[in-house]
């Protein structure tokens, strides 16, 4: 049982040797104003790892921070216009041209976590970059990604599906939080300005919940290497769900709000899932019958996934409760896609994107400086960080693709509706939390090709 | 209510089809069928009543051809009801004796069913079947007809099965505005059972599986009694749909397929096999492989007989089954069905025969028909006691009781 250390502080500046790190080092990147208002918000609210960065591209204001985070300013040889700001694709090529300053911050770190807010810019083009340069400089990545709510417009919501698909491909684990979803939890006449704030708060506090986990021993451990497993995987796609309560019901209202949650999707994505982890906090008064009800309540509702328990006590947490749960799936579908971004036969869509980046490279970074293979350029293949026989992608995926077929289970789009057919305007055949009018095929994952 | 004619009607009101079956109930309790009416019904979704018009026109046309062939007039109906609000559980009720000499009577054992009734059900939702199940007097269980006997305490354990009651009445609505008596409301997979089982297989132990175009309705017997009953919503139309959308054809062709080439396993020799489907000129439009149309079906049949596995081990009665399992209802005909219930429930699965019933035997022993028949033996267990021959006084309290007990 370890967990994951905090690496000493290290200036900004200074280029560490190799070989000198500890062996669990936990590096954070919040990357474009999202990310830095996310780490930002951490940092008030607990100790972050001392090593956080933001990375910012250079057209951004310099912003005030607090001082626990250090700020990596990407730069650009070409002059970039105000302009550029909101396009994923400057951003991107800037990334690309600031490569080794990337892959310098990132060396030496085992676990590198990157929160990013996609939709815009500087999120959507620099995340991928990072999390590829961190592949390169031998880090594992896990990504937390934030996606835009529904009326922010479609540019920015294709913007971020891209990006997300891009991250997937070069992730280790991508923990998805979209910002949609939680629009339920907000209240009915929440200004706008404020409700990127509260919506902050509810990931700030899934996120803090989900260092705490990887970052303190727990009465009731849970093993890092089994937890990092769970999220490790090439196409992991994980949510996070916390729920908080006080007082003498504490169980009820926590249990309530978990059950009610939008990200759980009435018990959809618990249904879904291949693991679920359950992670209770509470004070020196924490019951035995608190966490059992807790499991015992989500245990039945999680199909047949594979379910952790942890706890841990706090001593100045008297009379609270907090819960997390870290739901990951790996759609058949998820792998799937990575198996055409890995080989040769690339859709379309895929194609496009590689031309682009191809042009972006070419236009941008023309000495020596690109990472990505002329020959065979898909995301996921630079992000690799082994060498790849050029002749031979496929059997590179396959090696990849972890225990195939476990669970046959569809992976769902966040938003997707599914087809009820004839039954479209009866009342819902809720058993079990299925749906029973979807026809089982679709529920069950089986592709007919 | 007074003249209790010897004809009985059972009217299945189901989701592909309304059936009618008039039955001739005999001085000594035989059964014989003498008509039989069918219509497609067009206004029933997933067992319940969505259109009523449409439905009451189903219904009409159904009875008028059961009448014309029975050459009777229909002045009543026992009508099945199914639909995913019906559900049963078991309950206990308790009256003391309080006479003199704590002899159990009759009207002891009617207020005890009637003590067994008053449950906590929610607002809308109103009993249809309170089943007795064992009596016990002063504590002593197993106890079959506790009339006579001595005691201070007599207690029932009851199987209610309760539904809702507002789509109940739709169904009895669309029968009364043809001028017809519902003469009882009976849940449809009681019916079947009371069609297919005997008495032996009831004290076995045996689950009815009665899949029908709409639900799948499911009823356990141990040891006599029933145990438990329950509905899922789930039937031959959701095959079709799923079809539908998995094979991208319209619903009547999936429909026709499902009939033509369904089957409930994939076996080995259907890999590859493509089925050509034709406009109606005979050219071709596409192509479907078998194989997948198979598999759709089988995830589906399933799945749907997993939930109810799952079911009746959560009441604790699959080790209770020894005589196997009963299909009935249409999807009881798809290929190959018995085989793969037989997988998932790891027991001896039977295609369910409706027993002890006279007159067009070949043509009624289908699966389809067992709810209808079950409706008319309800009908006729129903119906008995009141052709015994008794008193004029004994007649005359029955008559008040009924008058003023009936529900």
């Amino acid at each position: 049982m370890s967990t994951l250390s905090m690496e000493a502080p290290q200036s900004p500046g200074c280029s560490r040797p190799p070989g000198e790190t500890p062996a669990h080092a936990l590096r954070l990147f919040g990357v474009g104003t999202a990310g830095m208002r996310l780490l930002s918000h951490l940092a008030a609210r607990q100790a972050l790892p001392p090593t956080a960065w933001v990375v910012l591209p250079a057209w951004d204001p310099m912003p005030t921070l607090p001082e626990e985070l250090r700020c990596l300013r990407l730069e650009s040889a070409a002059r970039l216009s105000w302009g550029a700001m909101g396009d994923p694709d400057s951003a991107r090529a800037m990334a690309q041209e600031n490569y080794d300053r990337l892959s310098e911050a990132c060396t030496g770190a085992e676990w590198v976590w990157i929160l990013a807010g996609l939709g815009g810019g500087s999120g959507s083009g620099m995340a991928p970059v990072l999390a590829r340069a961190a592949r390169e400089a031998g880090a594992r990545v896990i990504a937390v990604a934030l996606t835009p709510f529904q009326w922010e417009g479609t540019l920015r919501h294709h913007q971020a599906q891209t990006a997300l698909e891009e991250l997937r491909a070069v992730a280790d684990g991508l923990v998805c939080l979209p910002n949609q979803k939680l629009h339920p939890l907000l209240p009915q006449p929440t200004p706008l300005l404020e409700a990127y704030q509260r919506v902050n708060e509810l990931l700030g506090q899934g996120l803090e919940a989900f260092f705490d986990l990887m970052t303190h021993r727990g009465l009731v451990p849970l093993p890092l290497e089994k937890l990092c497993a769970l999220l490790r995987g090439r196409h992991a796609e994980s949510v996070l769900v916390t729920a908080r309560a006080a007082g003498a019901d504490r169980l009820a209202v926590a249990s309530q709000a978990l059950l009610q949650h939008p990200l759980l999707e009435e018990g959809q994505t618990l249904l879904a899932a291949t693991s679920v982890v359950i992670h209770v906090t509470g004070g020196p008064d924490l019951a035995v019958g608190e966490v059992d009800g807790l499991v015992q309540l989500l245990g039945p509702r999680c199909g047949h996934a594979e379910v952790l328990v942890g706890a841990a006590v706090r001593p100045d947490w008297s009379g609270e409760l907090r819960v997390l749960l870290v739901v990951t799936r790996r759609g058949e579908r998820l792998v799937r896609n990575g198996q055409v971004h890995a080989g040769a036969t690339a859709g379309p869509e895929v194609l496009r994107e590689v031309a682009r980046y191809r042009m972006q490279t070419i236009a941008e970074a023309p000495a020596g400086g690109d990472p990505l293979d002329q020959d065979c350029p898909g995301p996921s293949h630079a992000a690799g960080g082994t060498a790849v026989p050029n002749g031979n992608p496929r059997t590179y995926a396959a090696g990849r693709r972890r225990n195939p077929a476990v669970r046959l289970r569809q992976g769902m789009l966040p938003l997707n509706v599914l087809p009820r057919g004839r039954f479209e305007k009866t009342q819902p055949n809720i058993h079990r939390g299925e749906d029973l009018d979807i026809p089982t095929y679709i529920r069950r994952g089986i592709i007919l090709d | 209510m007074f003249d209790q004619t010897p004809i009985l009607v059972g009217l299945e009101v189901g989701t592909s089809k309304v059936c009618a079956v008039v039955g001739e109930l005999h001085g000594d309790g035989q059964l014989t069928i003498i008509g039989l009416g069918q219509s497609p019904s067009r206004g029933v979704r997933k067992g319940e009543i969505t259109d009523l018009e449409q439905a009451r026109l189903d219904i009409q046309a159904a009875l008028s051809e059961a009448e014309q062939m029975a050459n009777v007039e229909i002045r009543s109906v026992f009508l099945g009801v199914s639909g995913a609000h019906i559900r049963g559980f078991n309950n206990r009720g308790v009256h003391p004796i309080t006479s003199e000499d704590h002899e159990v009577t009759e009207q002891d054992v009617h207020d005890v069913i009637q003590n067994a009734q008053t449950i906590n059900l929610p607002a809308s939702h109103e009993v249809i079947h309170a089943i007795r199940q064992h009596f016990l007097v002063d504590g002593q269980d197993g106890i079959l007809n506790p009339v006579g006997m001595l005691g201070g305490r007599l207690e029932v354990d009851v199987h209610i099965i309760h539904g809702h009651v507002h789509r109940l009445q739709n169904a009895v609505r669309a029968v009364r505005e043809l001028h017809l008596e519902v003469e009882d409301v009976v849940f449809n997979g009681l019916a079947s059972a009371l069609a297919i089982l005997d008495r032996e297989q009831k004290e076995l132990g045996a689950l009815v599986v009665d899949m029908g175009g709409g639900t799948t309705d499911y009823v356990v017997y141990t040891g006599g009694i029933l145990r438990h009953a329950g509905v899922l919503a789930v039937g031959g139309d959701h095959l079709t749909n799923d079809l539908a959308s998995g094979l991208k054809v319209a619903l009547s062709r999936a429909e026709q397929l499902k009939v033509d080439y369904g089957a409930a396993l994939v076996d080995d020799r259907i890999r590859g096999q493509t089925l050509d489907l034709t406009n109606e000129f005979g050219a071709t439009l596409r192509t479907v492989h078998l194989e997948h149309l198979r598999r759709i079906m089988h995830l589906r049949l399933e799945e749907t007989f997993e939930l109810v596995r799952q079911e009746i081990e959560e009441a604790g009665l699959y080790e209770s089954l020894r005589a196997g399992v009963f299909l009935c209802g249409g999807c009881a005909r798809i290929p190959l069905v018995s085989q793969l219930a037989e997988q998932v429930f790891g027991l001896p699965v039977f295609q369910g025969r409706t027993q002890a019933v006279n007159g067009l035997k070949t043509a009624l022993d289908q699966p389809e028909f067992a709810c209808a028949i079950g409706l008319l033996k309800y009908g006729a267990q129903r119906r008995r006691p009141a052709l015994r021959s008794r008193g004029l006084m004994q007649n005359f309290t029955q008559t008040l009781r009924e008058l003023f007990f009936r529900r």
